[in-house]
């Protein structure tokens, strides 16, 4: 394929979107991220504290370690993966968290099994409860419940087989709901917080969406005078005096002539390359003049290597965070503004390329691109930046484009 | 189009969101406590111990209506019914389950832990950090005497301890994190501003090209075309009109030299340039829905100074619905007589008492008041707890000598 198609934007556009915190407010999961790590300490701590005082009840030791160390590999992982730079996190991550969890929780239970006192102070359902809660920031609320109830079926069932070995006699089920419940409970409560939350967004959507449109009006009165003023700016510059001399003249010459034929080609170029105009050149000059770069939008569009206009593909959500970027980078301190440029390749699956030479430390351009690079992962979109020797490259792309 | 909630309606949904987490664990802890009160009872099987398995459910209701209303009232009728409820609950399941020695058990945790999620149903931090320790305490306090009246001893259980200590770690994490979402949100909601606007440009801009087509181009070639002599008639008329209509005087020979450049309507500048206008962009910035009315060209009858000034206060009392109403969207009218131009700023959310001295009221006397009264202007304020504020100021067109002295620097 060589040009982008309309079919090909209505396949981009109309992926769907999952309702979850991660993929609705992306920037309001990255700032609760940090409750990630500290869940995960506390599922360590519990369980090596647990796991230290079963000990003594222990069949197996080296089974129980064996729980431990794979818990510890899930606390780890669940963080990282979770981080804004890798989002989103997607379905296999949660099978495989809570399923890696499930396996040290049943490695653990086999290596007590017959010795173990009490149920209720095992490590494995506090543990899984408290990632499930984690987990109903970036899965929707009848995944996580679903593999919550597999969860606590599991775990319930292997404490109803266990209850004849534990030091307190009643009815097995209670067993069951003393392992199950945890995981119900915290899953119920992780979900109510992101059942409600995106609520809560899809609400304020409305709202701005209701508000963009009263907005209209007055964005065309702005973008009618920006226009009227680039008009009049340009006519003034050359065609208007030329005119008003030969009225004031009112005569024509031969050089008079000439002036308008050469005058009336470059109008008619400006003109083409006016109605060319695409928006990330806009936006790309735009950002740069907020800067104090004398950069006008034709100068904008030059910079943007975009023959197929691949950028129709955007949704407003995607252009919305794409215009972000552009401009915070523009905003950097250390950047050579003439190196900035966008390149869109791949009419089947876009691929676009923002690349500039800038001198800020890697760490701050990360701490300022990191929210969207992120924002735009979560909706969707493949992103990712790299800087080397003063060269700093973001990158985005629909999915299928990364192959 | 806008992704996620901006700053100063996520502090309230993360409230929300956070009451409806504490609500749906309670309930899910008091629906297991049912299953385990059913399940002790199983065996028996007489009338009165099924009617025991409603001990819960004034707790189940209270909670519920909780959900629907917070209320101090319906929170303390909430601590005390499940305290009693508590105290029940423990006395039949210890009673019913002989081999139950001690009080160490998940069973009887898990009224207590819907004890102590009350404080996480949408109170803020400090508040709810209180009332979850109240209703910790005296759940606990249920369990005791529920030990003592059946003989067993009482062991603390980690449970719902560490159910307190969960929540409040989640309460505290919440207001330290809340607003670090600000700079990125304002930027995403300015971004699709742009956007728009950049739209709207591209199509006002083919407009304009066919516009320029059909004039200075025409003009231009009619030039290029023409034999070398005096301009023809219908060319000199064609020529004065379209430099008319690109808002040049033919006739004003002075300003071809080129330095004279008119960009528009000087009224529209005026709106345009002003610190309201800034204001007001600002305010959509933070993704406050701004709604802009009436004569806003009126700004241009103002001196600058007045201008800025009235476009400073505006700006605080934008500050203030973002800050203190918790509504989403403001309104700003512009509006002129021969006297006077009037500023109103309209919001629908939580209102104040006007004459509130609080801290976080400095702004409207000091920002609002004083700068508008500098410039020889009024201000009244009408607001109303749900029903929101109107901020109305008056600035007059011709200030006396006094006001004049007063803004001077």
């Amino acid at each position: 394929m060589t040009t982008l198609d309309d079919a090909t934007i209505v396949r981009l556009r109309s992926r769907p979107a999952e309702r979850t915190p991660q993929r609705l407010d992306p920037l309001g999961v990255q700032s609760a991220w940090a409750l990630v790590p500290v869940l995960s300490v506390i599922a360590v701590g519990y369980a090596l504290y647990s796991t230290l005082t079963h000990l003594d009840q222990s069949r197996d030791p080296l089974l129980t370690w064996l729980g431990f160390s794979v818990l510890v590999v899930v606390a780890v992982a669940l963080p990282v993966r979770a981080h804004p730079g890798r989002a989103p996190v997607g379905i296999w991550t949660h099978v495989g968290i809570v399923g890696a969890c499930l396996v040290g929780a049943c490695l653990f239970t086999a290596s007590v099994w017959g010795g173990n006192h009490r149920i209720q102070d095992d490590w494995g359902q506090i543990v899984i409860a408290l990632f499930l809660v984690a987990m109903a920031l970036y899965r929707p609320v009848p995944e996580v419940l679903a593999v919550a109830s597999v969860a606590a079926l599991v775990l319930g069932a292997t404490a109803v087989f266990e209850a004849s070995f534990v030091a307190i006699v009643t009815n097995p089920l209670v067993y069951f709901t003393v392992a199950a419940t945890p995981i119900i409970a915290l899953a119920c409560g992780g979900c109510g917080y992101a059942w409600t939350m995106t609520g809560e967004t899809l609400a304020w959507r409305e709202l701005a969406r209701s508000g963009q449109a009263r907005l209209e009006p007055e964005l065309l009165e702005t973008a009618r005078r920006m226009v009227n003023q680039e008009r009049i700016t340009s006519l003034n510059r050359e065609v208007v005096p030329f005119l008003a001399a030969l009225l004031e003249r009112g005569d024509v010459t031969d050089a008079d002539a000439e002036e308008a034929r050469s005058l009336a080609s470059s109008l008619r170029s400006a003109a083409v390359a006016a109605v060319d105009r695409t928006w990330l050149g806009e936006t790309l000059a735009q950002a740069l003049s907020v800067r104090g770069e004398a950069t006008g939008a034709l100068e904008g569009a030059t910079r943007v290597d975009d023959p197929h206009r691949l950028e129709r593909s955007f949704t407003g959500e995607e252009r919305a965070v794409v215009g972000a970027i552009i401009a915070t980078v523009a905003k950097l301190p250390g950047l050579d503004a003439s190196s900035v440029a966008v390149a869109a390749s791949n009419p089947a699956s876009p691929v676009f390329e923002l690349t500039c030479a800038t001198t800020d430390s890697r760490r701050s351009i990360r701490r300022e691109l990191i929210p969207f690079i992120s924002a735009l992962r979560s909706i969707g979109l493949n992103a990712g930046m790299r800087y080397a020797a003063g060269r700093l490259c973001v990158r985005f792309a629909y999915p299928e484009g990364e192959k | 189009m806008s992704l996620g909630l901006p700053s100063h309606l996520s502090r309230a949904a993360n409230s929300r969101a956070l009451a409806t987490a504490a609500r749906w664990t309670a309930l899910a802890c008091l629906g297991s406590a049912l299953v385990n009160v059913g399940l002790s009872n199983l065996t028996d099987g007489t009338p009165a111990s099924w009617i025991s398995i409603l001990i819960l459910i004034p707790m189940v209701v209270l909670m519920v209506l909780l959900g629907r209303r917070r209320t101090a009232v319906l929170t303390v009728a909430y601590l005390v019914v499940g305290t009693v409820c508590t105290y029940l609950y423990a006395v039949t399941i210890l009673r019913e389950n002989p081999g139950y020695l001690d009080t160490n058990l998940f069973v009887l945790a898990l009224p207590v832990v819907a004890m102590t999620l009350v404080g996480g149903t949408g109170t803020g931090v400090r508040a709810g950090i209180l009332w979850a320790t109240a209703g910790l305490a005296l759940a606990e306090t249920a369990v005791v005497l529920a030990a003592l009246t059946t003989g067993r001893e009482f062991r603390t259980e980690a449970i719902s301890l560490g159910a307190y200590l969960l929540l409040v770690g989640v309460l505290i994490f919440d207001g330290l994190t809340r607003g670090s979402r600000s700079r990125p949100q304002s930027a995403l909601h300015r971004s699709v501003r742009d956007s728009r606007l950049i739209e709207l440009r591209r199509i006002l801009i083919a407009d304009s090209t066919a516009d320029l087509h059909d004039t200075v181009l025409s003009d231009l070639l009619a030039i290029a075309g023409s034999r070398p002599g005096p301009i023809g008639s219908k060319l000199r008329a064609r020529l004065e009109a379209d430099l008319r209509a690109i808002g040049r005087d033919p006739s004003a020979h002075e300003a071809l030299d080129g330095e004279e450049i008119p960009s528009g309507d000087t009224d529209t500048d005026a709106w345009f340039d002003s610190e309201l206008h800034k204001a007001i962009e600002l305010a959509r910035d933070e993704g406050l829905a701004v709604d802009v009315s009436g004569d806003r060209d009126a700004l241009g009858l103002l001196t600058s100074e007045r201008r800025r000034a009235v476009g400073l206060a505006a700006r605080q009392c934008l500050v203030n619905v973002l800050r203190h109403s918790g509504s989403a969207s403001a309104e700003v009218t512009v509006s002129a007589s021969e006297e006077a131009v009037s500023v109103m700023v309209v919001d629908g959310g939580r209102g104040f008492a006007p004459s509130s001295t609080e801290a976080d009221r400095l702004g409207l006397r000091q920002s609002v008041h004083d700068r508008i009264e500098r410039v020889g202007g009024t201000v009244t304020i009408y607001s109303s707890e749900d029903v929101g504020t109107t901020v109305i100021m008056v600035i007059p067109l011709h200030p006396s000598s006094d006001d004049e002295a007063a803004i001077a620097p």
